[in-house]
C-alpha cells in the first residue's frame, strides 16, 4: 500500500488510519517507514488517527476534529501540554494510563465525555459540542463559536477557552 | 490465594491447512500450544498478544466453541469437556462472551430488549414477567433508557451497541466473562466509558473477567494479572504493575517499547523491532528470529514456562540474565 502511494514520488502524503488495525510492533515499523520516506523525499504527511499516542509520537502539528469541524489546532506539544478546547481536555483524559503518569493508572475510573457525538442530519444552532461539554451555557447553545486564534499558533474554537486558559494558569 | 475458577492444563489446540494441488505437505498450525494457566475468582486477568497469536482461539476453547487437540480444562474442579448436555448448558450460563465488533454481533432484525432476553428464553429462566423485568433493570444498568427498550442496533451508536452486548452476556448472572476485545472497535471517549462500565458491573455482580486485547494500555487499566501470548504459547504471566515496570521477556519488552507515549516532549525512541511473527521453528524458541538477546541454547532448545519469583513466570532461557 505504501509502495503504491510513494510510486509517484508525491509531495503529500494522505495516511488515513494507516496503522489502525495492526498491532503495535507491526504499527512502529509502518509508523518508522513513513517518517523515514518523509525526511528521504521531503515530503508532507498528513496523517489521520483516532489514536493519540501515535499523534503525539508523529506529528508536529495538530487538528482536532469533532463533528466536521476543526475545533482546535495547534504544536503537538502544545495540544498535550496546554488544550484549551474542553473536547480536546477530554479526549486526552481518557486515555487509560501509560500516557499519563503512572499512578493515574491505581485511579479507579477513567474520565469519560458523556454522550456520544450528536447526528449530523438534523444539528441544533450553537456549538455542537454543547450538549457533552461541562464549562457551557447559554451562549454556547446559541451561537456557534469560531475558529479564532487564542494565542500564537494556537486556533481554539470555544467562547469558554479564555476561562479554560485562566484555569490551566491557575492550576 | 483466591480459588480458581477456571484451570487450564496444558491445553493444545492445533489446526491442519489442507493439502492443496499445489501444495502436497499438509501443515499443522499450533494456535494454542501447551497453555497452562489459572482464571481466579473475582480477578481480572489479561491476556494480551498480536493479532492471530492464538488469544480467541483460547477464549473459544474456555467457552467451549471449539474441542482441543488435547490438553483440559477444569471449570470448579470439574473438566469441562467431559460434561454431558445438561452440564454442558448449566456451564455456558455462567460463562459469557463479549465480542469485538457490535456491529455485526448483534442480530439486526431484533429490537435491543429481545436480544437481551434471548439467553433467558433459551436456558428457561423465569416467567415472561420475570423476564422482562431483568431485561429492564440490566438496561439500566448497563446505561439504557426505556424508550430505547425497541429499537433496533442500526439505531444505536457503537458503545450504545456494545452496552446492549454487555446486557446480554450479564443477563444470565454469570460468573465468568470472556470479553474479547470489547473496546477495539470504539474510540477513546467511548472506549473510556464501557471500561468504566466493565469496572462497575464486575463489583456489582461480583464477576470474574478474561480480558483480551492487543492494546497495552487498557490490558493494564483492567487487570490484575497479564498474560503475554506468542504464537500460541504464554511467555510471561505476572501482576500487571510489575509486567509493566519490569518485564521479563524479550517479547514482552519488545511489545511495550513499541507503544507510544503521549508526551511529544519525551519522545520515546521506538525500539527497532524486527521481522513479524511467522512460521515458528522446528527447534528451539519460537521467538529467536525476532529476540535481539538471541544465543546458541535459544535456538536448540524450547524455554519452558518456569516460575521466577512468586506469582511471576516467565519462558525464556536468559531470564535474569537480560
Amino acid at each position: 500500500m505504501i509502495a503504491m502511494a510513494m510510486s509517484c514520488h508525491p509531495q503529500l502524503l494522505l495516511a488515513d488510519e494507516p496503522t489502525t488495525a495492526l498491532d503495535v510492533t507491526i504499527q512502529a515499523q509502518i509508523l518508522d517507514l513513513i517518517s523515514e520516506l518523509k525526511k528521504k523525499n521531503q515530503m508532507t504527511v498528513v496523517l489521520i488517527t483516532h489514536d493519540l499516542g501515535i499523534i503525539s509520537q508523529e506529528a508536529q502539528k495538530i487538528a482536532v476534529m469533532y463533528a466536521g469541524k476543526i475545533v482546535e489546532s495547534t504544536t503537538a506539544g502544545q495540544i498535550f501540554a496546554k488544550p484549551l478546547h474542553p473536547y480536546t481536555k477530554g479526549l486526552i483524559a481518557s486515555i487509560p494510563a501509560s500516557c499519563a503518569d503512572s499512578d493515574k493508572e491505581r485511579q479507579k475510573y477513567l474520565q469519560t465525555i458523556p454522550g456520544s457525538v450528536p447526528s449530523l442530519y438534523n444539528l441544533e444552532p450553537g456549538c455542537r459540542f454543547y450538549e457533552r461539554c461541562s464549562y457551557a451555557d447559554n451562549h454556547c447553545a446559541q451561537e456557534e463559536p469560531l475558529l479564532d486564534e487564542i494565542e500564537r499558533g494556537h486556533f481554539v474554537a470555544c467562547w469558554k477557552s479564555s476561562d479554560i486558559q485562566k484555569e490551566g494558569k491557575l492550576n | 490465594m483466591p480459588p480458581s475458577l477456571i484451570e487450564i492444563q496444558k491445553l493444545y489446540k492445533k489446526y491442519s491447512l489442507g493439502s492443496g494441488i499445489l501444495n502436497s505437505q499438509k501443515r499443522v498450525i499450533p494456535a494454542v500450544n501447551n497453555v497452562s494457566l489459572q482464571i481466579y475468582k473475582g480477578e481480572t486477568l489479561g491476556l494480551v498478544g498480536e493479532s492471530g497469536c492464538g488469544k480467541s482461539t483460547l477464549a473459544r476453547l474456555i467457552a467451549v466453541l471449539e474441542k482441543p487437540s488435547s490438553g483440559n480444562i477444569y471449570f470448579k474442579g470439574e473438566d469441562i469437556f467431559l460434561y454431558d448436555k445438561k452440564a454442558l448448558k448449566a456451564y455456558r450460563r455462567n460463562v459469557q462472551l463479549i465480542f469485538q465488533d457490535p456491529y455485526s454481533s448483534l442480530n439486526p432484525r431484533k429490537s435491543a430488549a429481545s436480544i437481551i432476553k434471548e439467553p433467558l428464553t433459551i436456558h428457561q429462566v423465569g416467567n415472561k414477567n420475570q423476564r422482562q423485568e431483568s431485561v429492564a433493570e440490566l438496561m439500566e444498568k448497563v446505561g439504557l433508557n426505556k424508550e430505547q427498550t425497541n429499537r433496533y442496533p442500526h439505531e444505536f451508536s457503537g458503545g450504545q451497541r456494545q452496552r446492549i452486548g454487555i446486557a446480554r452476556a450479564l443477563v444470565l448472572q454469570p460468573e465468568l466473562i470472556i470479553a474479547d476485545e470489547p473496546v477495539s472497535a470504539l474510540d477513546v471517549s467511548i472506549q473510556a466509558q464501557i471500561l468504566n462500565l466493565l469496572k462497575d458491573l464486575k463489583q456489582d455482580f461480583g464477576l470474574t473477567y478474561l480480558f483480551i486485547s492487543h492494546d497495552l494500555n487498557v490490558i493494564r487499566h483492567m487487570s490484575d494479572r497479564i498474560a503475554v501470548m506468542y504464537l500460541g504459547q504464554i511467555v510471561e504471566l505476572a501482576g500487571a504493575s510489575e509486567i509493566y515496570e519490569h518485564p521479563f521477556h524479550p517479547y514482552t519488552r519488545m511489545l511495550l517499547s513499541a507503544l507510544p507515549g503521549c508526551d511529544p516532549v519525551n519522545k520515546k525512541r521506538i525500539a527497532a523491532i524486527k521481522g513479524e511473527a511467522g512460521a515458528e521453528n522446528d527447534r528451539g524458541c519460537n521467538f529467536q528470529n525476532r529476540c535481539p538477546y538471541k544465543r546458541a541454547v535459544c535456538s536448540e532448545q524450547e524455554p519452558v514456562l518456569a516460575q521466577i519469583e512468586d506469582e511471576r513466570f516467565c519462558a525464556c532461557h536468559l531470564t535474569g540474565s537480560i
